[in-house]
């Protein structure tokens, strides 16, 4: 659309007017030639009718060749207005006659020859030289026969000059007409169309001022362009409105841009945007700029404009998601930083429209320290885990206001028997965990006053009812808000056993060796009572000969006396000196039992066999103890099948069996009241790499003090007289120092006493259970 | 006294001792009985009149039992031996078993007197089988 209305009116009037001018012309054009030839016509039938009204004549003079007369003839003719010449020729085109009109030859123009071809044509006419001249030619004929040509040249130019007058006055008039209309249309369109336009553009270029139209100037220019401006009126109080709401909406929008910008960048993750289909960076926020050393140009666009910060194969799947799954929430993921360090990112993106691009909006939260931290953490807990679930110390975790328990390891649910399923949620008192229920509440009430317990020694129970100690320490500690006590307990049952045991053979040993230091000095004294005390007997005897003799020498009757001593009791008297110095004498011998290195050589032990002997000897034990009586003992041995060899001294198991048998023997007969059906229980079984021997009665038991000093030496619960106290502490002293074996004594609840050797099996490289 | 009694000879240190052996083993009338309180005496003593048995303290001043008991075997003085000794354990050496001696001439003391009694009247028997045999 270019060139203003008044230009394309002008345009379209020029076409309009060449139209018209054309239509002129080609009517004028059409009418001038219809004149000429109408004219021509005129003439040529003219000229065949004077032709024709000579044409007898001529005819006659032809034929006749009377020259003159044609001459003369044609001379009359040719004074014809108009007619140039008239010339007469014979059959054989000889021109004959030619005459041409005066004043055409005075005039200077030589009449026009007519050309012999005209004649040969054979009669018709030709215009020539424009509409100059018109060449007629006419056969002369009589009674059918050709008599000669007549040719006559016709002046056409007035002809012509009318006609270039008629074009004269046409043109004229079409000029004045076309110029006529033409000023008028111009005046209108200006006057009602052009000026008022120009004003309503004023009008409406000065709208960009928010002014009113001035509407009143264009009442005056019709009522098309008035429309026109009311509309425009209208239109301008819309398009204000609309301007000022879109400048609302626009300040709005102009304002929430700003605020997301802001967010955008201020958000303190960073924030990424990337096209979809080639991974280009399209935006990215300041967080992600700084941390990935990129550089924003003022236009927006990013440099480098793309990053290979996670792995083509991850990059590929992330694109998947968001485009397939809608989106990659909170993915873990390591990418590569700028300077070659791995990190730790919580990867989230969401397909978004970026301008026109498919692009994903992607978040990344560096987690690296948190996941650090997690894993510190979580090695930590593992480690914990591990350390309480591996401990070899019982470790139970107790909830302080509850007392409910709260966690067991594996040691402890192996020390008590409990399964960890049994323990959680009850307390340690409904389990019957401490023997004494007072020692536990003091226990509670000193870690609830904030003490710690460390190394307490406390009575406990397994769930099948056996007695340990343990050393308890125990703390409290506070997890998620909530108080616990975290309790150790070290079982130190065998430790205590083992105490007891090695404060025994320490007394044993150094017992022994002042034995051995006075051991001879005391036996010299000791044989000298008893051999006294021998003398003595003897000295009284009826049946010496020295004795009778030295009575009779002294008058003394040896029966009399020997009444007297028995009377007196004298008798028994020397045989109580002489029994007391054999039980010092035993008594030295067996401590000296503990001091003995003894040189006897160890061989493979026959547990069997050696108890069998131990029991035989036991038995003959009847006829000297009164005490007790080993025959009414039901006697029960049972020797397990693949029982380890082992090695011993024979004579000392041997004894130490025979220490046990007499011990039961003598309990069961101690008993008040008497034990229905006695019996002893003589076990052996293998244990890995040991081998145990119980002895069992079913005597009395013993009360949890004596069982304490059982293997005391000198400690004897038999009658003075009776026991050395020294029968058990030889037996363990041969167990636990002279083959590194244990030994114990128990009282079960149901009575009785128990026996248990353990000796170590030959196998065990060493040498100790 | 017979002067066809065996000859008991008592080495012994303990003063009491060596005198209530002397007492008890006289009052039997079956044996001549002498005593040392040591081994070198002992040896001299022996030297004029052999004894048949010997009952030998082994901790003694000077010479020690077990070398009186060779050097009185070596030089035939004695012809059996009996161990009463005051330790509580004495194994019995080689020498003491190439002269003749067993657990059995092996006395602790304190011992009944009575218990050496039998076992001197054993070794006599012996001693006299061996020479009606010889």
């Amino acid at each position: 659309m270019s060139g203003s209305i008044d230009d394309r009116i002008k345009r379209d009037i020029l076409l309009t007017f060449l139209v018209i001018a054309l239509l002129f012309v080609a009517v004028g054009f059409f009418m001038q030639l219809r004149w000429r030839n109408d004219h021509i016509d005129t003439v040529y039938q003219l000229l065949d009718a004077i032709v024709s009204t000579e044409q007898s004549d001529l005819a006659n003079e032809l034929f006749e060749r009377r020259i003159t007369a044609l001459r003369l003839r044609l001379q009359d003719m040719v004074s014809l207005q108009h007619v140039i010449s008239i010339s007469l020729y014979d059959i054989q085109f000889r021109r004959l006659v030619h005459v041409t009109q005066k004043g055409a030859a005075e005039s200077g123009r030589p009449a026009p020859e007519l050309p012999a071809a005209d004649l040969r044509a054979g009669g018709g006419y030709r215009v020539a030289g424009g509409f100059d001249t018109l060449f007629f030619t006419r056969q002369i004929r009589a009674m059918g026969e050709n008599m000669g040509w007549l040719a006559i040249v016709y002046d056409l130019s007035v002809l012509r000059g009318q006609l270039r007058m008629f074009f004269i006055f046409l043109s004229i008039l079409l000029l004045v007409t076309l110029l006529s209309m033409l000023t008028l249309l111009r005046w209108r369109l200006r006057r009602f169309v052009i000026a008022p336009l120009r004003e309503l553009g004023a009008a409406v270029s000065s709208l960009e001022a928010g002014r009113l139209l001035p509407l009143d100037n264009l009442e005056g220019s019709g009522r098309e362009v008035g429309g026109l401006a009311r509309t425009f009126q209208s239109m301008t109080d819309r398009l204000n409105q609309s301007y000022r709401r879109l400048d609302e909406t626009n300040r709005a929008l102009r304002d929430s841009e700003q605020r997301f910008k802001s967010v955008f960048d201020h958000a303190p993750y960073a924030i990424v945007v990337t096209s979809l289909e080639d991974g280009r960076l399209l935006d990215a926020n300041e967080v992600f700029i700084r941390r990935w050393g990129i550089s924003k140009e003022p236009s927006g666009r990013l440099k480098p404009d793309r990053l290979s910060m996670v792995p083509p194969r991850e990059a590929a799947s992330i694109r998947r998601a968001v485009i397939k799954e809608g989106g990659v929430f909170n993915r873990d993921m390591e990418i590569l930083r700028p300077d070659g360090s791995w990190e730790q990112i919580l990867f989230s993106s969401v397909p978004i429209t970026f301008g026109s691009e498919a692009s994903m909006l992607s978040m990344t939260v560096n987690v690296t320290e948190r996941r650090r931290a997690e894993d510190e953490l979580r090695k930590s807990q593992e480690k914990f885990r591990t350390l309480f679930e591996l401990s070899p110390e019982a470790i139970l975790l107790v909830h302080l206001d509850s007392e409910a328990i709260h966690d067991v390891n594996k040691a402890f649910t192996g020390l008590y028997g409990y399964s960890r399923e049994e323990c959680l949620g009850r307390t340690t008192l409904a389990l019957g965990i401490y023997q004494e229920t007072a020692e536990r509440a003091a226990i509670f009430r000193r870690l609830r006053a904030g003490e710690h317990l460390e190394n307490a020694e406390v009575g406990v129970r397994h769930k099948n009812g056996t007695a340990l100690i343990c050393s308890l320490s125990s703390i409290t500690l506070t997890l998620g808000g909530e108080s616990f006590l975290l309790t150790v307990m070290r079982n130190i049952t065998e430790t205590r056993l083992l105490q007891e045991m090695m404060v025994q053979t320490e007394k044993m040993v150094s017992m022994g060796g002042i034995a051995a230091g006075i051991a001879h000095e005391i036996n010299n004294p000791l044989g000298i009572i008893l051999q006294a005390a021998q003398n003595l007997e003897n000295r009284t005897r009826i049946d010496f000969a020295k004795n009778r003799a030295v009575a009779e020498s002294v008058g003394l009757d040896l029966a009399q006396m020997n009444e007297y001593l028995r009377i007196r009791k004298l008798d028994r008297f020397i045989g109580d000196i002489q029994s007391a110095a054999l039980r010092a004498a035993d008594i030295v011998r067996h401590m000296l039992d503990f001091s003995r290195r003894s040189d006897a050589k160890r061989g493979l032990c026959d547990l069997e066999q050696l108890i069998y002997q131990a029991l035989s000897l036991a038995r003959s034990d009847y006829d000297l103890e009164k005490c007790y009586d080993f025959k009414k003992i039901q006697v029960d041995v049972r020797v397990a099948e693949n029982v380890p060899s082992i090695s011993c001294i024979a004579t000392e198991i041997e004894q130490v069996f025979l220490n046990l048998l007499r011990n039961a023997a003598q309990a069961i007969a101690e008993a008040e009241p008497p034990v229905v059906s006695p019996r002893i229980d003589l076990s052996v079984t293998g244990l890995s790499g040991a081998v145990r021997i119980v002895i069992a009665d079913n005597g009395p038991g013993m009360t949890e003090a004596i069982r304490r000093r059982i293997f005391e030496p000198f400690y004897t619960t038999k009658p003075p007289g009776i026991g050395t106290g020294l029968g058990l502490s030889v037996s363990y002293f041969i167990i636990t120092q002279s083959h590194r074996g244990r030994m114990r004594a128990e009282s079960p609840p149901g009575g009785g006493s128990r026996f248990i050797i353990e000796l170590p099996a030959d196998s065990d490289p060493k040498g100790e259970i | 006294m017979s002067t066809l009694l065996p000859n008991v000879f008592i080495v012994e240190d303990e003063q009491q001792i060596r005198e209530h052996m002397l007492l008890y083993f006289e009052d039997f009338d079956e044996f001549r009985v002498d005593a040392a309180e040591s081994g070198e005496l002992a040896l001299e003593m022996l030297a004029g009149e052999p004894a048949e048995v010997c009952i030998v303290d082994i901790r003694l001043p000077g010479m020690d039992g077990e070398s009186f008991i060779r050097a009185a075997a070596a030089a035939g003085n004695c012809r059996r031996f009996i161990v009463h000794t005051g330790s509580v354990d004495l194994p019995v050496s080689e020498h003491l078993r190439s002269v003749g001696i067993s657990e059995r001439d092996v006395f602790f003391k304190p011992c009944g007197m009575d218990l050496i009694l039998a076992r001197v009247r054993e070794l006599l028997t012996e001693l006299a089988a061996d020479d009606q045999s010889v």
